[in-house]
Parts: structure tokens; C-alpha cells; sequence
């Protein structure tokens, strides 16, 4: 049923959107029934008079369901739910809804993020459902840097990870942008709360996601976050670069793991020069040059390349120029970088 | 339609774009409110790099965008009425400079620049959308290219804690800097072509390129090349005719646009376009919008298809208009 006409909202006269001037062509103003036009003249008759109540509420989902991009809406619906002091952990698990159904909304992890922050900072344990989060917010909301989580939010933390990981396995999109740059914010704004355990179990998820598809990019970018920018590594150097040769060897030409490699030299103030790596290499460019029908690994032959001109070993000329013959697509770098090889 | 015969349908492309406006009573309008002055802005800077920007009614359109300005807290927003945000502020100076309009919209752009300055959180070198924002590496982009159409950059000298607020910028954008060369939309987040076009682009605004890995970067930009002739965002994603922006512009800026393999390039994003409806999809066979025409069309302006107004990488604004602000920055199109 349409809001207009509706019991429940008969008090207020719904607002027709004012077009004002149509900056492309002139306004043919249907009158045909539009849910979604129906659902915005009531909003904007609730938003004239500053309305904030259950059923606004209410309104404003009805709204997201139809279009999950309306920031406007979302607004307001995060203002109403702190001015009224409701039940946060209820409005999360309409986001376990809504997280899924529009997947890739800026707008749902963006309000699921202010939900967490203020879930955690407040005194109200996750758990305890029947006790809604008595919540102040001041007018400019510093989301960037809430105050440090409570420890009693550990679990609210845990529960998060726990859906991302559900999240991924549901939508078969493990590599959705918004879905790990959520994940990660959680995982640092939360740092200091997390236990050896639950670094574990961060170890293990990526192992599972890695196994799944190991040309998952976001995933090995994931890695990289939490051993090296959260400072998670308890193994030696060796120990991961001997993991990363285990998956390249599965996948040679993977350039997210090669990539990664160089990644985990480099911020560790490493030369490609690594004895074990360039043998490696070698290995792999052998054993496929040897097969006729098939090329080496290309990231391969670029690491002895690469790792040539860093010694300034002019062999370096002639790796670059096969890399040349059999990437074409992209000659112009490798000219490039066979002229550098010379000239060095 | 066969590679070698393949021609851009530019009149199509005009007319769909102009037919675009004719839509509004259909749900999909409605349901793009919060994307409409991005909408015109794609459209109008679409139009003018294919000449023919005054198939747009010029007044409508300036007396529309005077209508998203939000005259007391200095914003845009993407539609009268709503909420202003960085996206659209930049969306409307942007078609305000275009059509040399600012003036005319009667905008007091010190209020546009007061509205920019304050969504940057105290003592942080990032910006956010809104009042409600997290960092982006896309809305700090926003605000240093408002700010510096708006010519009021030297705000970002003002000293805070010890620091100028450019060199808070300077250390964030730094901090972005992942393993890989490149940058995510945060600190730690995976390299995007999207969010390096952002970094790369703002950072030449501010004449800090200095601290990219340029060699590096442009190597992982120029992997996005798949053999189809397209670009992806990430390695492992599938091709898309925007990425001709996101990573041509990127290239260009850092002066190695020519690693891209041009031929390829060019009919791949060619044979996105609709021949019938005109305008150009994210990839064959797609329906098009006016996003990827634009995207489509500028990449094309990059790699010196004929008949194309040249766009500058740095604003995605035409270059004739970046050359009348004395806004023009180093880079190189094919
Ligand atoms: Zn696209």
C-alpha cells in the first residue's frame, strides 16, 4: 500500500519532489503509481518537520530496500536511531540483511560502521539484548576516530569477522572492495582487544580463502595487511617467503603471489637477490622451456631479469627482450627496460 | 562489429546522452537522485570533449546545478533538497567551469572552499564525503581538485600543530603507499585503479609526485592491459571500459602512457559502443550508460582518437578549459 495512503501516516501530507528547472529535457510528470516516488513525498513531509519516531524509522527502510544508495535517507535513519537511544544490536542484524542484499552499497558497510563504533564504545554488552545501547552522539560524528573500543566489545568484534567470513562464502564475491576494506578496518580499529587466538583464526581464514582461489588478489593483499602492517608475522622472513614459493609453485604465472613476494622483500629492505628465489626461478623457466609447447612463467623470467639488473649482470638485456617476444602486449615497458639493462 | 571497421559513433553517442534527460519519469531516474549532478557532469564534459556541448540547453543546466548549491553550509548536493557531499560539490564546479558559469550561477565559491576545508578531520591529512565520512583516498582527490579550480589551494598551506595541512596530505597519501606501488582508498587497503588515479591525480595537484614509486606504479598500471586489448581494476578482475580513464589518466600523469598497447586499447573500448541506442557499456555487449561513455570517450581523448577534444588526466575536464584557469599540469597523451 501506498504511504499516501496509508493510516498510519494520514496526519502528514506527503511532499512532491520539487524538479525545479530540468536541466535536460521538459518535465513529463507521471502519474503513474511509483513506490519509490510515493515512499520520498512522505520522507520529505517527515523530514520537514524533523520527525524522528518508530515509524520514520520505518519509512527510511522501506526507502534503502528500494534504493540502498540514498545517502540522504541513510542519514537520517542513523539520527533517528541515536536520538531515540534504539536497540543497535537490532538495527546490526537488519545490516546482516541488508550488508548481503546490497553487497556492494557503499552506504550499507558505511552505517554498519557507525553502528559498530557505536556499539563498542558504549557500556551495553553485545549480548545483552534486552538493555539497547544508550548512545550520545554530537552533531559532527569524528567516525574517522572513534574512542577506543570497550573491552567488552572483543565479542562484537569476533562476530563481525565471523560474518564477513559468512558473507563471502554466501555471495561468492571474495573479493568485493567494500566487504575488505570494512574487514580491515575492523581488525585495526580493534587491534589491541585481539588475542593470540584470534590472530590465529584471521591466519586460517586467509589460508581457507587462499586455497579457494589463489589468484584472489584481495586476499594476498589481505595477508600482507596483517603480517606486515599490523605487525602479525611470528615466523621468520625465510618461513613466509618459503610459503609464498609453495603457492607460486602451484600457480606460476599467479602475479598476486609474485607481487606479494617482492612486497614482503621490499618492506623488509630486501633485493631480489635472494639465493633461493632466483633458484626457483631458474627451475621454473627451465622445466617449461624444455616442453616446446610451452612458455616459461613470465613473472619468473622477469624476477632473474629484474634481479639481474639490480647486479648490473648484463643478462638481464636478453631476458628482457624474450619477455618482450612473448608479451607483446606491453614491448614498449620491455624495450624499456632492455635500453635500461644496457645502459647499466 | 569487426575490429579493423570499427568507428567511434560519436552522433549516436550525442544523441543518446541528450535522450538521457527525456527518461524522467521512468524508475531507474528516480532511483539515480543521488547521482545526478555526477549525471551531468558525465554528460556535459561527454558532449564537450566530443564538440558538442550546446546540445545540452546551457541556461537549464547552470539554473539546475544553482539549485543542488546549498548557500548555507557551502556544498553541493546531487539533487535539490538532498544532502550536500564532496562528490557533488566537485560534479558542480566542475560543469559551472566547464560552461564558464560560476559567476552566472551566482555561487559564492569562498563558501564552496569553507564547505571543502571543513571535512577534513583536525590534525588528519585526509578528507571525507560528508559530515558523517570516513577517509577515502577518492574524497581527499575531491577536495585538493575543488579547491584548486576553486584557485584556493594556498588554504592547504594554513599551519596546524606544528604541520601544514599540505603536509599532513603528503604523509597520508604516503602512508597509502602499499607494497605493490600502488593505492588502495586507505591505509593498508588493496591497490585499486580507481583509488591510484585519485592519489596520482591529487598528489600532481599539489606538485608532490615525488613520493610515488613511478616506475613501479606504472608497471602494475600497465599489467591492468589484458589480451582482449581492455584494462581491469585489479590483476585476476574482469576488464572494464572505464578503467580507460582510472588508468590511462594515472599513466599519463606519470608520463608512460605509451606502455599501454594503443591499437588494442582502442577497439576494445570501440566495440563497447551501442550501435543502435548509442553510448558506450562497461563492456561488449552491455547496455551503456553515461558513465562509461565518458570514460569510453576520454580514453579515446588520451590515445589521440581523431576528432576528440583533448581531456586533461589531471581534472577530467577538457584541456582548453584547464589551460583558461592556468591550472595545467604536466603529463603526457598520446
Ligand atoms: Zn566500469
Amino acid at each position: 500500500m501506498l504511504y499516501a495512503e496509508r493510516d498510519d501516516f494520514k496526519d502528514l501530507i506527503p511532499i512532491p519532489q520539487d524538479e525545479g528547472p530540468s536541466p535536460l529535457a521538459p518535465i513529463n510528470y507521471s502519474q503513474k503509481c511509483n513506490p519509490h516516488r510515493d515512499a520520498m513525498d512522505m520522507f520529505r513531509a517527515v523530514v520537514d518537520i524533523n520527525e524522528k519516531s518508530e515509524r520514520a524509522l520505518g519509512l527510511t527502510e522501506d526507502i534503502i530496500r528500494m534504493n540502498a544508495g540514498h545517502y540522504t535517507v541513510w542519514h537520517y535513519r542513523t539520527t533517528i536511531l541515536v536520538e531515540l537511544g534504539l536497540d543497535l544490536q537490532s538495527e546490526l542484524k537488519l545490516m546482516d540483511e541488508l550488508s548481503t542484499e546490497f553487497l556492494k552499497s557503499y552506504q550499507v558497510w558505511h552505517h554498519r560502521r557507525l553502528c559498530v563504533g557505536l556499539l563498542a564504545t558504549t557500556t551495553s554488552p553485545f549480548a545483552d539484548k534486552n538493555c539497547p545501547a544508550a548512545v550520545t552522539i554530537s552533531s559532527t560524528p569524528q567516525t574517522s576516530s572513534p574512542p577506543p573500543p570497550l573491552p567488552s566489545s572483543i565479542d562484537l568484534a569476533r562476530y563481525e569477522l565471523q560474518f564477513i567470513a559468512n558473507l563471502f562464502h554466501a555471495t561468492e564475491d571474495p573479493k568485493n572492495y567494500h566487504t575488505w576494506v570494512y574487514r580491515q578496518w575492523i581488525l585495526t580499529y580493534f587491534d589491541k582487544l585481539f588475542q593470540d587466538q584470534d590472530r590465529h583464526h584471521e591466519l586460517e581464514f586467509i589460508e581457507s580463502l587462499i586455497n579457494d582461489d589463489i589468484y584472489n588478489n584481495s586476499v594476498w593483499s589481505h595477508r600482507f595487511f596483517c603480517l606486515f602492517k599490523l605487525g602479525w608475522l611470528h615466523t621468520s622472513l625465510e618461513a613466509e617467503i618459503e610459503y609464498v614459493l609453495i603457492k607460486i609453485g602451484i600457480a606460476p604465472s599467479n602475479m598476486s603471489s609474485w607481487n606479494y613476494l617482492r612486497g614482503i622483500l621490499k618492506v623488509n629492505r630486501k633485493g631480489l637477490n635472494q639465493q633461493r628465489v632466483l633458484q626457483f626461478s631458474e627451475t621454473l623457466v627451465k622445466a617449461k622451456s624444455a616442453s616446446d609447447d610451452m612458455n616459461p612463467p613470465l613473472p619468473a623470467l622477469e624476477w632473474l631479469a629484474d634481479a639481474a639488473l639490480e647486479d648490473k649482470n648484463p643478462i638481464a638485456t636478453k631476458h628482457y627482450l624474450t619477455l618482450k617476444d612473448l608479451d607483446p602486449i606491453r614491448r614498449h615497458y620491455w624495450t624499456w627496460k632492455s635500453h635500461l639493462a644496457l645502459s647499466a | 562489429m569487426s575490429e579493423s571497421t570499427a568507428k567511434l559513433n560519436a552522433d549516436k553517442h550525442v544523441e543518446y546522452i541528450v535522450n538521457l534527460g527525456r527518461a524522467e519519469n521512468t524508475l531507474s531516474y528516480h532511483l539515480t537522485e543521488h547521482l545526478r549532478l555526477n549525471g551531468i557532469y558525465w554528460a556535459i564534459t561527454s558532449l564537450s570533449l566530443l564538440g558538442r556541448i550546446d546540445a545540452l540547453d546551457r541556461s537549464a543546466v547552470i539554473e539546475y546545478v544553482g539549485n543542488c548549491w546549498n548557500s548555507s553550509n557551502g556544498g553541493f548536493s546531487s539533487h535539490p533538497n538532498h544532502d550536500t557531499h564532496i562528490l557533488s560539490t566537485l560534479s558542480g564546479i566542475q560543469i559551472l567551469i566547464t560552461l564558464d558559469a560560476v559567476e552566472e550561477a551566482k555561487i559564492d565559491t569562498s563558501k564552496v572552499v569553507d564547505y571543502i576545508l571543513q571535512l577534513r578531520p583536525s590534525n588528519q591529512g585526509f578528507f571525507t564525503g560528508d559530515e558523517w565520512g570516513e577517509s577515502d583516498t577518492r574524497f581527499t582527490y575531491c577536495a585538493i581538485s575543488t579547491l584548486s579550480l576553486l584557485g584556493a589551494l594556498d588554504r592547504l598551506d594554513q599551519v596546524e600543530s606544528g604541520t601544514s595541512i599540505k603536509q599532513k596530505i603528503v604523509s597520508w597519501f604516503t602512508q597509502c603507499i602499499n607494497f605493490d606501488g600502488g593505492f588502495g582508498n586507505n591505509i593498508g587497503a588493496e591497490t585499486h585503479s580507481g583509488q591510484v588515479f585519485t592519489a596520482v591525480a591529487a598528489l600532481a595537484i599539489i606538485d608532490r609526485l615525488d613520493i610515488i614509486h613511478t616506475d613501479n606504479l606504472s608497471w602494475w598500471l600497465s599489467e591492468r592491459q589484458v589480451q582482449n586489448g581492455g584494462l581491469n581494476g585489479r590483476p585476476q578482475k574482469q576488464e572494464d571500459v572505464c578503467y580507460s580513464w582510472w588508468v590511462l589518466s594515472a599513466l599519463s600523469i606519470l608520463h608512460r602512457l605509451h606502455w599501454i598497447n594503443k591499437d588494442k586499447l582502442i577497439s576494445f573500448i570501440l566495440s563497447a559502443q551501442d550501435p543502435d541506442c548509442g553510448g558506450i557499456a562497461d563492456r561488449p555487449g552491455d547496455v551503456s550508460d553515461v558513465f562509461h561513455t565518458l570514460f569510453g570517450v576520454a580514453g579515446l581523448s588520451m590515445l589521440g582518437y581523431p576528432e576528440i577534444e583533448r581531456v586533461d588526466p589531471v581534472y577530467c575536464m577538457p584541456v582548453k578549459t584547464i589551460e583558461r584557469l592556468g591550472l595545467k599540469k604536466s603529463y603526457t597523451l598520446l
